[in-house]
């Protein structure tokens, strides 16, 4: 796969909006992204939860 | 990008080249260089880049060819940056439906040949990876599309907005400048309130955003919706210059029009003593001079500090086709400086083309006594053009003089027709002609630097 890098800053925000305003098809792409972008933060979340509970090994033997 | 021995060059990286190579065959580039939309370019050979000696070592030199006089975005005026959006979006379009695409959007891309403008940055074609998005959209709204808003819906103009911000306004900044009224106005609410949220609300995220939206299914046929709905936005973008002083300004005051054809003809007898490179009118109004300058002329550039004034002018050449008169936005009292990294990527006015010919008709009353420039100061400038000369005096007599004297205390003791011949004289100038105009306070002189 090519990455996708430019020598401009784009801007997040204004990348997804190029799906917004692109029409039905742009609706359906936006929704792709926002679902696989909520699961991704669901996903990383509980993790970060978690290691803030555990408790911290200071000796190894 | 080079200029080497008067011409113009680009020198090209391996990656250059190849895209280069790329677009150079493809049906819409030769169709646009063609037409004059986009500058003509030659790809020069390995031996005849060695031949003419040029610095470094490339991949690849092209030459182009040269625009009479570069000008930039805060020197035009409404319709001409419209104009330069317009082009840029069609280049697009058919760049993106030949599976190429444009990596930025810069309004500095864009040049004018006379009234025409011509998309300059050829290295600006990459190919279009698929489904990546518009890189270049939010540099197109921030360089070209706000300012454009910020004219037709507010009457702020375009040109200290550009001059004071090179890289153009952010959606944040631009809907600072606007009522919760102008929410309804087409292009503000989807271009500048839902891209200045998103930007705020996406800033923090740690993602490669284009690759997210690649991987969700994002098409070319989504920027070819965008890049259709911002042309029908622009197009119907609309500014009407507002009325002042210097509209209609030949044709209404009485001593314009008593001294109209004593004139014309005077400026015309000098541009028939023979063919000059360029010619600057300064101060042009309707640009009546430059179409007499221009009849003799390889290229005129019209400079007027009245938005309006230019704006009307541009349209009347625009419709003309005219590729030899070149309007701008200048304010003599504060001409374009060098701006940028080091003040090297902007040329101050001065340096971009030396002017064979000036005309200075109307001008200097206003440079002395409301711009509050000492008249040697003013003869100094002029000499340091080198260029010849034809400059209009009107005395202190003069209905427009008297009008700018009106409200101030006469400070100008040195303001008259023997102080400033001497002035020019002293600083090299040869008065080769000298005639009084039939109102009776205005004197034409023709002058010639030493």
């Amino acid at each position: 796969m090519t990455a996708v890098v430019a020598y401009l800053d784009p801007g997040s925000g204004s990348l997804i909006l190029q799906a917004l305003v692109g029409g039905f098809s742009g609706l359906v792409v936006l929704g792709r992204y926002l679902w696989t972008h909520w699961m991704t933060h669901k996903a990383i979340q509980p993790r970060t939860e978690l290691s803030a509970e555990m408790p911290v090994v200071t000796h190894l033997h | 990008m080079l200029i080497w021995q008067s011409k113009v060059y680009r020198a090209l990286s391996s990656q250059a080249v190849t895209d280069w190579k790329r677009v150079c065959r493809q049906p819409f580039f030769l169709r646009l260089s063609t037409q004059g939309s986009i500058i003509q370019t030659d790809e020069l050979a390995g031996d005849r880049v060695r031949e003419l000696g040029i610095p470094g070592t490339w991949s690849g030199v092209l030459q182009h060819v040269r625009i009479p006089f570069v000008s930039y975005p805060y020197e035009w005026s409404f319709s001409m940056l419209r104009a330069a959006a317009l082009l840029h979006l069609e280049i697009l379009t058919e760049a993106i439906q030949a599976g190429t695409i444009l990596k930025d959007a810069s309004p500095y891309n864009v040049q004018f040949h006379g009234a025409r403008p011509v998309f300059i940055d050829i290295g600006s074609f990459v190919a279009l990876t698929p489904g990546e998005p518009w890189i270049g959209y939010r540099q197109f709204c921030e360089m070209m599309l706000f300012p454009l808003l910020l004219q037709a819906y507010r009457r702020i103009d375009i040109q200290p907005v550009l001059r004071a911000n090179l890289d153009g306004i952010s959606a944040r900044e631009f809907l600072r400048s606007l009522s919760w009224r102008d929410m309804l106005r087409p292009g503000v609410f989807t271009h500048g309130w839902v891209q200045s949220v998103l930007e705020r609300t996406s800033g923090d995220s740690h993602e490669n955003t284009a690759e997210a939206l690649k991987s969700s299914g994002f098409g070319r046929q989504l920027i070819l919706n965008n890049l259709a709905r911002l042309t029908t936005l622009i197009r119907r973008l609309n500014w009407k210059p507002p009325q002042t002083q210097w509209t209609d300004y030949r044709h209404e005051l009485p001593h314009v029009v008593a001294d109209a054809a004593a004139k014309s003809g005077f400026v015309q007898s000098v541009c028939l003593t023979g063919r000059r490179q360029l010619v600057w009118d300064l101060g042009c109004n309707d640009g009546h001079f430059s179409r007499i300058a221009a009849c003799n002329a390889e290229y005129v550039v019209a400079m007027d500090q009245d938005h309006g004034c230019v704006e009307r002018l541009y349209r009347q050449l625009a419709s003309e086709g005219s590729t030899n008169i070149l309007p701008l936005c200048i304010d003599l009292l504060n001409p374009s400086p060098a701006q940028g990294w080091r003040g090297r990527e902007r040329v101050r006015l001065e340096e971009r083309g030396q002017p064979n010919l000036v005309l200075c008709l109307g001008l200097i009353h206003h440079l002395v006594i409301a711009g509050n420039i000492p008249l040697p100061e003013v003869v100094d400038w002029l000499a340091s053009l080198n260029a010849e000369v034809v400059l209009e005096f009107p005395s202190k007599l003069d209905p427009m003089v008297q009008g700018l004297l009106r409200n101030k205390r006469d400070q100008y003791e040195d303001y008259s027709l023997p102080f400033l011949e001497a002035t020019l004289l002293k600083a090299g100038f040869q008065i080769r002609e000298r005639t009084d105009l039939p109102s009776g306070e205005r004197t034409l002189l023709y002058l010639i630097p030493q």
